[in-house]
């Protein structure tokens, strides 16, 4: 198959043209053109090794990506979803430093087991041009007051976060979903 | 890595320099592991390393390299514990960061760092 440059033919029509019309009966040029035919010939034979490769893939047990292999890929793209948006901490002209929502959930539930009487369960993030809205979900311990226990997570999240995120924290929702015994 | 930065540089250009990142951002109070983005680690994964007989991948490895109009510039991806603040740990990493690239004769673009895990 004689090419000029790139994919041009020496007759001057385009391989990709050829390569389309592969599968539909030749067109009037094809079917007279040495250059075209003898592309023609070669791409139909190129499509055929292609199936017959695919089709010996599919059906060779030897050929598939171990389970061992998928599963660690699927791992590291569940994580990396897991890891969520990010929160940009600094924003200059010399870079960015940002925290993934799932570093800064960890933080959180830290900060809120450290409480006592209390177990964080489910924290996220709301970000607008003002600042933050962070809702906390948790497990309470029987035998405390949630008015408190709430009071005393919204204090903990408030001083974390002023820390952590130099920014303000417009409020912290607490939301006591379960309780349990100590 | 976000979309509108360009490919990394070869990764076999700038290993010195990559190196003395890696150092510096491992030596750095608060950090506990560079963090590899999807790609490295698929790229990585040792599976791929040990069918193609590569040695065990090496810290230095996860720090990208890219080339720009104002210089090199980098993006690392870390991982902290909860001694120091997110701030603080990341604000002292893009320095040494810029500091290490500079060690290295290299004119210093930008220094992107994410902080994506967290741990005790």
């Amino acid at each position: 198959m004689a090419l000029d440059h790139d994919d041009v033919l020496a007759c001057g029509r385009d391989l990709q043209t050829v390569w389309d019309s592969i599968g539909e009966p030749p067109d009037e040029h094809q079917r007279n053109c040495p250059t075209c035919i003898d592309a023609r010939a070669s791409v139909e034979r190129v499509q055929l090794a292609a199936t017959q490769i695919r089709e010996f893939d599919r059906t060779d047990a030897s050929m598939r990506p171990p389970m061992t292999l998928v599963e660690s890929i699927m791992n590291i793209a569940r994580s990396e979803v897991r890891r969520g948006r990010s929160v940009v901490l600094v924003h200059d002209i010399a870079g960015d430093v940002s925290a993934s929502e799932a570093a800064l959930a960890q933080s959180v539930r830290e900060a809120v087991d450290a409480v006592g009487g209390v177990r964080a369960q489910r924290v996220s993030f709301e970000e607008n041009p003002e600042g933050m809205q962070v809702r906390v979900k948790l497990a309470m311990a029987l035998g405390n007051r949630a008015t408190e226990v709430s009071e005393q997570v919204q204090a903990a999240v408030h001083r974390l976060l002023g820390r952590q995120l130099d920014r303000p924290v417009l409020g912290v929702d607490v939301d006591v979903e379960d309780v349990y015994e100590q | 890595m976000s979309s509108d930065q360009p490919p990394a540089t070869d990764p076999s250009e700038h290993t010195e320099a990559r190196k003395a990142v890696a150092e510096a951002v491992l030596t750095t109070p608060g950090v506990t592991r560079l963090e590899p983005s999807l790609r490295q680690a698929v790229q990585h994964l040792a599976l791929f390393r040990r069918l193609r007989g590569e040695p065990d991948e090496q810290d230095w490895e996860l720090v990208e390299l890219f080339p720009g109009e104002a210089g090199v510039s980098a993006r690392v991806d870390i991982g902290v514990d909860f001694s120091r603040t997110f701030l603080d740990v990341g604000s002292e990493v893009r320095t040494r960061v810029r500091g290490a690239l500079a060690d290295n004769g290299l004119e210093v673009g930008r220094v992107d760092v994410a902080i994506l895990t967290a741990r005790d």
